[in-house]
């Protein structure tokens, strides 16, 4: 900094000689010259640095105390401004890459989005580039409420959108709607059909027809509990079904495993490639986009430019790093293939029975065909196998048809 | 009739020489000398520096001594210093 200073300021370097060169130093100190860098050369003379403008004076203090003061070298002040004066390059370029610097400040050139959920970051910034907030926008030209409000209208999913902007960097915080629950309409006809065939084991009809008894079998699909109830003394209705059915199940599920697999070996050779990314466009600097002619891991790495929290300007230095692998053939144990292959298969099976689901029995058949592993999962399982089905139009249309036919035979028979 | 150091009033007194206005006050830290109230340089090389003070001179000895900072009132002197003597 200090250098930066004299550089600027300019200083001349100086060289007193006389009997008691010393004296020099109090008169300067005494007239508050500043000086700095005193050295020494021998009994009779020393080298000193002071401001350019105060050589005059120092040559003048000399002389009252019988010494000679000579100016050794000049540097910065005058000098650095009639050499940038000829070579205009030297002060035009820092002055428009701080005017660019300045302008890029009034550019978007970062959007982050926070606090949304369920509605996608891209949904966001597309609601927003349609308010006209988007990457390489002027901000001033824009206000943030009106385009929290224009957000805010064109996604129905988000109560609230607040939108600050610092320097170049927009961020947009969101607050989504409270989802309302589903209702449960029991006007809705329905029925309840069978996930899964199996040998029932316990029926509880709470609403609805039951057509199956305890101890009877039932397939996949067919309906364990009809919608249509007959009455007695009212006649034949249409409800919402519902009621519980377990049953014992059987499961035979099967996984198969490859005996061998490739895996990475790293040959040693690495690579590291910069670029750098201005707005949409990459400059490169180096030749091929794939040095290494093998197989290889990349890395990559951005480092946005900018000042951290402030703003960001439109350019990204980009670092890939590589190493070069190639692929090797090695062969799996049986043991592991086998635990990993019935891991598995207890998963699936454990996703396939649900919450309630139990496995009463089970076991495990391994096996190898053609260089895989094979294993069979039988299991006897107990689990509740209804599930409703919501009555199609069409359905209900032909339901009610035939309510009305029996009516009017009832009528007509009374 | 001669003038008296005003050191050697003070000791008569028995007052502090420090509460003295213009004494010279030494400080010596780690390669570091700082003389207050000094009355300029009498002499001025790279192993001997020799202060002025109101009542004498300080001579400081050692080797790659330089003279960092200087104003009216004080001074610093930087380097490897060997003796301090009080003349």
């Amino acid at each position: 900094m200090e250098r930066l200073s004299d550089l600027i300021r300019g200083c001349a370097e100086m060289r007193i000689t006389g009997a008691e060169p010393e004296r020099v130093i109090n008169a300067c100190c005494e007239a508050g010259i500043d000086f700095w860098g005193v050295e020494a050369e021998d009994e009779f003379s020393l080298v000193m640095s002071v401001r350019q403008s105060r050589t005059g004076e120092v040559k003048t203090l000399a002389e009252k105390c019988l010494c000679e003061a000579e100016t050794l070298r000049l540097r910065g002040g005058r000098r650095v401004a009639s050499r940038a004066g000829s070579r205009p390059v030297l002060w035009i370029l820092p002055l428009v890459l701080a005017g660019i610097l300045a302008a890029s400040t009034f550019f978007v050139w970062r959007i982050d989005v926070t606090g949304n959920v369920t509605v996608s970051d891209t949904e966001i910034l597309n609601a927003l580039a349609d308010s006209g907030v988007y990457i390489g926008a002027f901000w001033p030209g824009f206000s943030n409420e009106l385009t929290a409000s224009a957000v805010t209208a064109a996604i129905p999913e988000l109560k609230w959108v607040g939108i600050s902007t610092f320097g170049s960097r927009v961020t947009v915080r969101v607050r989504e709607k409270t989802r309302i629950p589903e209702i449960f309409d029991e006007s809705l006809p329905a029925r309840i059909v069978a996930v899964r065939g199996g040998l029932i084991e316990q029926m509880g009809a709470l609403r609805g027809n039951p057509l199956f008894e305890n101890g009877q079998t039932a397939a996949q699909g067919d309906v364990l509990i009809d919608a249509l109830v007959p009455g007695k003394f009212e006649g034949a209705r249409i409800v919402r079904a519902a009621g519980y059915v377990t049953a014992r199940t059987w499961y035979e599920l099967t996984a198969v495993m490859p005996l061998s697999r490739t895996v990475k070996e790293y040959t040693g050779e690495t690579y590291t490639a910069m670029a750098l990314r201005l707005g949409d466009r990459r400059i490169n600097f180096y030749r091929s986009s794939r040095i290494l002619h093998t197989m290889c891991d990349n890395i990559v790495q951005e480092k946005k430019l900018g000042v951290m929290g402030q703003f960001e300007l439109p350019a990204a230095l980009i670092t890939e790093a590589g190493r070069g692998y190639t692929l090797k053939t090695v062969t799996v144990d049986r043991d592991e293939a086998k635990k990993t292959l019935e891991a598995l298969l207890e998963s699936t099976l454990k996703t396939k029975l649900g919450a309630g689901g139990r496995v009463l029995s089970s076991e495990f058949i391994f096996g190898e065909a053609e260089g895989r592993a094979v294993v069979t999962l039988l299991a006897e399982c107990r689990q509740n196998i209804a599930r409703e089905e919501l009555l199609t139009e069409k359905e209900i249309a032909a339901l009610s048809a035939e309510l009305e036919e029996t009516d009017d035979r009832e009528d007509n028979g009374g | 009739m001669k003038k008296l150091p005003a050191y050697k009033i003070a000791a008569a007194l028995h007052i502090p020489a420090v509460t003295l206005p213009g004494s010279p006050r030494l400080t010596l830290t780690a390669g570091e000398l700082l003389c207050e109230n000094h009355a300029g340089l009498q002499k001025y090389s790279g192993d001997c520096v020799e202060i002025r003070t109101r009542d004498g001179y300080v001579r400081v000895s050692g080797s790659s001594l330089e003279l960092t900072a200087m104003n009216r009132e004080e001074l610093t002197v930087r380097g490897f210093v060997a003796a301090v003597e009080i003349c």
